[in-house]
């Protein structure tokens, strides 16, 4: 101990008692003249095309691939012919099949559920309760069986190459409802995807649309938590304001520096306002226990507390909200079970399974599911036949994605594949055509969201994509 | 995870890298002659003219002659130049142009107090020669070639020692090599002479290529999946189109240029050279490092032979004795006889004649009519190999067969002939095996680096190879299709010396889900960890595991390789049991079967002493060996004891070859097929593999096999190029002027921007090429102009008339690059390790991922400059991703400085900042500064290089006793409160004057 310096022994305030002496209170937050580089990013965002039905996005990525045929895709022609050699022709958008391979029967019951009928297998007990809401779309045709290739895809219309994330287009493209919060949230856990975070990045359009990273567990978001006593950082700020200004003023003015010194400003209402954000506890006790915020395994808690905070997040402006599936186990993705289908695929559904229904639930209640589109996807679907007896492999040529709120038919399915679950053959969509149908709900044109990259306009859905009118109430 | 039943790729057209796959211009049947003629005529293909430069009426201003071209165009306008900056903060502008850190605070002194009028001179003169200027100029060209230490994707597996690449272009813009030299290494360094650097021994050129492989890479290869390979072209083709000629070549891939003059023909001219190279590991090193060790070795290895030999020929006493104590008999014999195989050992006959013997009655009889089967087998094995097996490679003697290669210095001194000793690097053994003649990479050490490559297979039939091998400790070997880069057809070896490998070249059936039926090009590959381009693999990969990777012990070894029909393998023809049943009379005893038996093998031994041992002599030693017949233990007296110890210490001396993945040209020459509308599958006419039309278009290729890649470096590397040496000096001059002159450094093409002096480029152009290609020549040219040393004020007439300062009336202010923020704090803050090059240090990481190798480093790096991050593709370094590091995927000749509050959240909270601003108040604590306003100024000088003015130091003291009150620390005391300063500190660092230069 320095006799000298007292400070040093003092201890630090926790988080918390910094969040009592320097929030602001959520209602307090919308500041007038507190421009930041968000705000001015909205001079160049092009408006809405048309009146649009949604104003917000959550998706949630099940990342690996989840097995269409066992959870909304139910074929009893895989339980006929059950551990029978598949015999297939290969056509276009199937694939070559080794005669090794076996099908492989759906592992868990389909019923029809609610007033539609639709199918949900026991897999999902209680999304299978919202079935009413869904539109569940069993045609989507992918490009290669690669989670690499795929999940960039799936986030980015390229399979391969730099190209900015759906949500980063979404966030320029509407620009941000909330000037204090980025118009691209990722609620994660420090995973990293196949394909890195070029997913979520926002590549050549401006910085400010990337996703930015909310961890379910720790600091929520990288440098979040000042590193000073709120005291402290406030003289440093008063210095640093006085001190840049009057740099600037000597130089005549800067707009750089300017900028800069409104940053600070930004950044130090952002320390509080994103964890309070984060911080579900003001939340009933009949919220946090319909989402299972209260589950004692780590996952599970930690995911329900992502789908509560997504909704709190739309509540606040946000345009985009992505949450990604935990890793439990030592594999590539999440869902991708060559192995281990049965336990691990109900592992995952265990953990995803109550807080997607709640976070359903939870919109429809307040009222947010009317403008807000719910996409529940992953990078594709799994093969209905095996080389083994617990395992499928990666599929692309026919797999279930479901949409739900934001102006989508509901209790719907759209497309088919073929008996087996191989093959799109209805009505075949694209993730080309998924994004635009997405932009046109949020009122955009999907072929004049473009911006100027290279000398060339670029596009979300390059020279693709199809709005799929038909699932569209 | 890739499936082993990975089906197929359903990629039919590919768009690459933001590249939209645009409807072609000319599609209705426009004639592209008529199009690519009226192209020719655009500003950026037009020869370099060689413009004097403009008189001007204001003679004092210029320094040099880019201030003539500057000045004239402002007057031009009646605009003024800005005024020269002051000398502070030149030297702070200077150090971190030419070397990304700030200046030294005994320079800027220097040069402020300075009258003479050589002394700005001087200045630049010695941040050219600094070390560190070769740091900031390849970090520069490592935005180009997008520099990464992944691969990304789905597992980011390393790029093979990329940064022995970085640390190619350390040296290199050091020794100010010219760059038309850089140009023919990085695209062809394989294909030139070789340039050594003397300080380190390396071989410069085969590094170069290294340039070609960054970024993003799949795993897996054409069979797999159709297009793997050509989309890590498409990134080569771009990366190299752009970097050099700022034109976007791979915008043809799928049609015509929308706008330029670059047809599909050309893209797949330029496809066809580079699916025609190959992407291998190779040596370095230009001399062999240890020869000298190697004499030790060999001679320790006599002695080692000495007294074996002795403990072997001792054995006699007592072989036939060990052999009568193997076990008779194995249970399942009589159980199912017919599958029994032909017993192909000593122990197995003992086994079979005394198994015999029991039915038969007498070893006698069992000899007998065992001998008899012996013959018989012997004679039928003999004829079937004579007759299936045809001689593809024989690597027993000096000469290499033709086309194969070989890599590595294990390889080099890898030559030996029959009964060679391996010593055993550890354990109680002296000897691990004895070699048949062949190439066997560990004939001295494990640790020494081997590479064997065959030429391509035919492909139709493909032909079945047998390879007479042995291999070990994640050695592997791989059938390279299409030259895939990280093929997952690799296996890891693990046999004994004189196994038999037999492969398929092309029966794909097991992997691509059915047969593929397109033909391929397929290369044999065994090498060794280090040459092999994809060890380590995705982690987990064929059980390799952390203390593998780090293990450097590989080995492998090839006697011959035949080719036969399906089902024809070779048979071992039996020879050294020959003369074991030659005799007529038959053993009448077990006692009489072991000491024939052990005849055997001394035979071998006494064969073996005479250096006259045979292969198959080779083989009984070895199971003589492993069935411990033979003495083989290391302490058995302790000459030999002493002998081994040495040996394994000397050992332990070699140096492991350094190696780096690069390229080499085979005999895979093959031109493309023009893909329709970029398809993989579907094809159009073949495009001859050449350069680019407006630079020549395809020339005749040196050698016919080769891929035409010397050529097209040539083409590139060349005075009569109208775009290399402009594209060039431009991005220098964007570098230090803040904005090209070509504002669109990557693109020179008609979506790019026009020049806004184009008489400066062509003047700048023809001079770079005048003085030799010299990037430091160029530099000192530019910054010792006039132009360059205004200040960042702009006159407000020259402002309103030209608000985007495109004729340079100042030198805008600009933000420091991600690396040089980081480096600016390690440097003020004491904690700079200035020294160069070496692997890449992990960036502090939150969370690590051990399946992706995402590893967490130390909070200040270690104090290494930014450029020595580890570049992970998967998740880049993130503080210096915010400051706009580009993503290393595709070329980024100009980097973005954005403003957001992620910025200045980091500035204030990140644990590097914090840790730098603890380290530098701990420093200043030593300052023995009589009081606080002092100690201010000098943090003040260290960090901006002008002393502050007496308001900034009262702005300072006030902080500090500010933060001191609120720490309940006693102010007259300020000044031995660490806490405070690094306060202070931080505060300092949070100027926007610490991240902004004038």
């Amino acid at each position: 101990m320095n006799p000298l310096c007292p400070g040093c022994e003092q201890p630090a305030l926790t988080r918390r008692g910094f969040l009592q002496r320097t929030s602001m209170g959520f209602g307090q937050l919308a500041f007038a003249g507190l421009a930041s580089n968000w705000a001015a990013a909205e001079a160049r965002r092009p408006v809405p095309h048309f009146a649009p039905r949604a104003k917000h996005v959550i998706f949630l990525f099940m990342d690996g691939g989840v097995s269409h045929v066992d959870t909304f895709d139910p074929k009893p022609e895989l339980t006929k012919f059950h551990g029978q050699p598949v015999q297939w022709k290969a056509d276009k958008g199937s694939q070559a099949i080794s005669p090794s391979r076996k099908w492989l029967k759906n592992l868990w019951e389909f019923k029809q559920r609610g007033e539609s009928g639709l199918w949900v297998s026991d897999l999902f007990p209680h999304v299978a309760q919202i079935a009413d809401d869904l539109c569940v779309i069993r045609s989507v045709v992918g490009e290669t069986p690669l989670h690499g290739a795929q999940n960039l895809l799936l986030h980015t219309g390229r399979s391969i190459g730099a190209a900015p994330s759906l949500g980063a287009w979404i966030s320029y493209g509407l620009g941000t409802e909330n000037e204090q919060l980025p118009g691209y949230v990722l609620l994660n856990n420090d995973w990293v995807p196949n394909g890195g975070f070029q997913n979520f990045a926002s590549s050549f359009l401006p910085a400010t649309h990337q996703a930015a990273m909310v961890r379910a567990h720790g600091e929520p978001v990288d440098n979040i938590v000042p590193a000073d006593l709120g005291e402290i950082q406030a003289a440093k700020l008063d210095f640093l304001r006085e001190q840049d200004a009057a740099i600037a003023a000597a130089r005549g003015g800067s707009d750089a520096i300017e900028s800069a010194i409104r940053n600070y400003e930004t950044a130090a209402h952002m320390q509080s306002l994103v964890p309070d954000l984060c911080d579900v506890s003001g939340e009933s006790e009949a919220t946090l226990k319909l989402y299972g915020v209260d589950r004692a395994n780590d996952y599970d808690r930690f995911y329900a507390l992502q789908c509560l905070r997504a909704r709190r997040l739309v509540e606040a402006g946000v345009r985009f909200i992505e949450i990604t599936c935990p890793l439990t186990h030592s594999n590539n993705a999440p869902w991708d079970q060559h192995g281990e289908l049965k336990l691990r695929h109900e592992e995952n559904a265990r953990i995803t399974d109550q807080p997607v229904a709640a976070l359903l639930t939870d919109l429809k209640a307040r009222g947010l599911l009317d403008d807000t589109l719910v996409l529940w996807a992953g990078e594709m679907g799994r093969t209905p036949h095996s080389g083994g007896e617990d395992g499928r492999d990666h599929h692309v040529s026919g797999y279930t994605i479901w949409m739900a709120g934001g102006g989508v038919r509901n209790g719907i399915t759209y497309g088919t594949t073929d008996e087996m679950g191989m093959s799109a053959v209805e009505n075949p969509v694209d993730i080309h055509d998924i994004h635009a149908t997405i932009l046109h709900q949020l009122g955009v044109d999907h072929e004049k969201l473009t911006y100027r990259f290279g000398g060339r306009d670029m596009r979300l859905t390059d020279v693709h994509g199809r709005v799929i009118a038909e699932v569209i109430a | 995870m890739l499936s082993a039943r990975l089906q197929f790729g359903l990629i039919s057209r590919v768009i690459l890298y933001g590249v939209i796959p645009c409807i072609s211009a000319n599609a209705a049947g426009t004639d592209w002659e008529s199009v690519y003629r009226e192209r020719l005529a655009w500003w950026s293909l037009q020869p370099v003219a060689a413009p004097p430069p403009p008189s001007v009426n204001e003679t004092s201003w210029p320094r040099n002659e880019v201030d003539h071209f500057i000045l004239a165009a402002l007057e031009a306008k009646g605009l003024q130049p800005a005024a020269e900056a002051d000398p502070r903060t030149l030297a702070r502008r200077l150090s971190f142009a030419l070397t990304g850190l700030p200046p030294s605070l005994e320079d800027v002194e220097r040069f402020a107090s300075s009258t003479s009028p050589d002394a700005y001179g001087e200045l630049v003169q010695s941040l050219i020669d600094s070390p560190h200027f070769g740091e900031h100029w390849a970090r520069h060209w490592m935005d180009v070639v997008h520099y990464s230490d992944t691969h990304g994707y789905e597992w980011d597996t390393p790029a093979k020692n990329a940064w022995m690449y970085r640390d190619y272009l350390i040296r290199a813009f050091n020794a100010d090599v010219s760059f038309k030299q850089l140009i023919l290494e990085q695209i062809a360094g394989d294909l030139i002479e070789p340039r050594a650097d003397a300080a380190t021994g390396l071989n410069e050129s085969i590094i170069g290529p290294m340039s070609m492989r960054l970024g993003e890479r799949r795993h897996g290869d054409n069979a797999d999946a159709e297009g793997v390979t050509q989309e890590a072209m498409a990134n080569i083709i771009d990366t190299v189109s752009k970097g050099y000629l700022a034109t976007t070549v791979a915008c043809a891939q799928c049609h015509d240029h929308k706008l330029d003059a670059v047809s599909q023909r050309d893209y797949f001219g330029l496809a066809g050279i580079f699916m025609s190279s190959r992407w291998t590991v190779r040596c370095a090193d230009t001399v062999d490092p240890n020869l000298a060790v190697l004499e030790e070795l060999k001679g320790l290895k006599q002695g080692i032979r000495g007294e074996m030999t002795q403990h072997w020929l001792a054995a006699d006493d007592f072989i036939a004795e060990k052999i009568a104590s193997a076990p008779t008999s194995t249970p399942d014999t009589k159980a199912a006889p017919p599958v029994q195989p032909f017993p192909e050992s000593l122990s197995a006959i003992w086994q079979r004649i005394n198994f015999d013997a029991k039915d038969s009655g007498s070893i006698e009889t069992a000899w007998t009519a065992f001998a008899a089967e012996f013959k018989s087998e012997r004679e039928k094995r003999v004829a079937d190999n004579a007759a299936n097996l045809l001689s593809v490679a024989d690597f027993t003697g000096e000469t290499i067969p033709a086309g194969w290669q070989l890599d590595g210095s294990g390889m080099k001194h890898g030559l030996v002939r029959d009964g060679e000793i391996v010593v055993a690097d550890e354990g109680g053994a002296a000897i691990a095996q004895v070699l048949p003649a062949g190439r066997w990479t560990h004939v001295w050490s494990s640790r020494l680096a081997g590479a064997l490559r065959s030429p391509l297979f035919e492909q139709d039939p493909p032909p079945v190879l047998s390879v007479e091998y042995g291999g070990g400790q994640f050695a592997a070997q791989s059938l390279v299709v299409e030259n895939a880069l990280h093929s997952e057809r690799m296996k890891f070896l693990d046999a004994p010396a004189q196994a038999w490998l037999t492969l398929t070249a092309g029966n794909f059936a097991a992997l691509a889900g059915g047969s593929d039926p397109t033909p391929r090009r397929v290369y044999l590959e065994l090498v060794t960890k280090s040459l092999n381009n994809y060890f380590p693999p995705r982690t987990a990969y064929g059980g390799v595991k952390d203390v593998d990777e780090k293990d450097g012990r590989s080995w492998f070894g090839v006697s011959r390789v035949v080719q036969h029909a399906a089902g024809a393998a070779p048979k071992d023809e039996l020879g050294r049991f020959g003369a074991l049943f030659s005799s007529t009379a038959p053993p009448t005893s077990k006692q009489e079967l072991s000491a024939r038996l052990a005849v055997a093998v001394m035979s071998a031994v006494e064969q073996w002493r005479d250096g006259a041992c045979t292969r198959e002599d080779v083989r009984l030693i070895n199971e003589a060996l492993a069935a411990k017949w033979l003495p083989n233990d290391a302490l058995a007296n302790p000459a030999l004891a002493l002998l081994v110890a040495q040996y394994r210490e000397t050992e332990k001396r070699l140096q492991p070859d350094r190696v780096v993945g690069s390229v080499d040209d085979w005999n895979e020459g093959r031109d493309e097929r023009v893909g329709v509308r970029g398809s993989y599958t579907e094809f159009g006419d073949a495009a001859p593999r050449g350069t680019i039309r407006f630079l020549g278009g395809p020339a005749p290729i040196a050698h016919e096999h080769a891929s035409g890649r010397l050529e097209f470096a040539q083409s590139i590397a060349s005075d009569q190029n109208p775009l290399t040496a402009r594209v060039f000096v431009n991005r220098v001059w964007g570098h230090l002027f803040g904005e090209g002159l070509v504002r669109t450094v990557d693109d020179f093409g008609q979506l790019g921007e026009k020049p806004s002096h184009p008489e400066l480029l062509d003047w700048l152009a023809r001079r770079f090429m005048d003085e030799g290609w010299s990037a430091k020549k160029l530099v000192t040219h530019l910054v010792t102009s006039t132009a360059w040393r205004q200040t960042s004020v702009p006159d407000e007439a020259a402002s309103a008339a030209d608000p985007e300062n495109r004729l340079w009336h100042h030198l805008p202010m600009r933000r420091l690059e991600a690396e040089s923020i980081r480096d600016a704090m390690l440097a003020v803050s004491g904690r700079l390790d200035a020294s160069l090059s070496g692997e890449p240090v992990n960036p502090y990481r939150v969370a690590e991922d051990a399946t992706k190798r995402l590893y967490s480093g130390p909070i200040d790096g270690d104090g290494r400059r930014g450029l020595y991050l580890k570049m992970t593709l998967m998740e880049p370094p993130r503080f210096l991703a915010l400051f706009n590091q580009p993503i290393p995927k595709v070329t980024t000749g100009r980097r973005d400085a954005t403003n957001v509050p992620d910025q200045a959240l980091a500035l204030l909270n990140d644990p590097f900042v914090i840790e730098m601003a603890r380290h530098w108040s701990e420093r200043v604590m030593l300052d023995r500064a009589a009081s606080p306003e002092q100690r201010v100024e000098g943090m003040f000088i260290s960090a901006f290089a002008r002393p502050p003015a007496s308001k900034e130091v009262a702005r300072l003291v006030t902080l500090a006793q500010h933060c001191a009150t609120v720490r309940g620390a006693d102010t007259a005391a300020l000044l031995s409160c660490q806490p405070v300063w690094q306060d202070v500190a931080h505060a300092i660092f949070n100027l926007k004057e610490f991240i902004y230069v004038q």
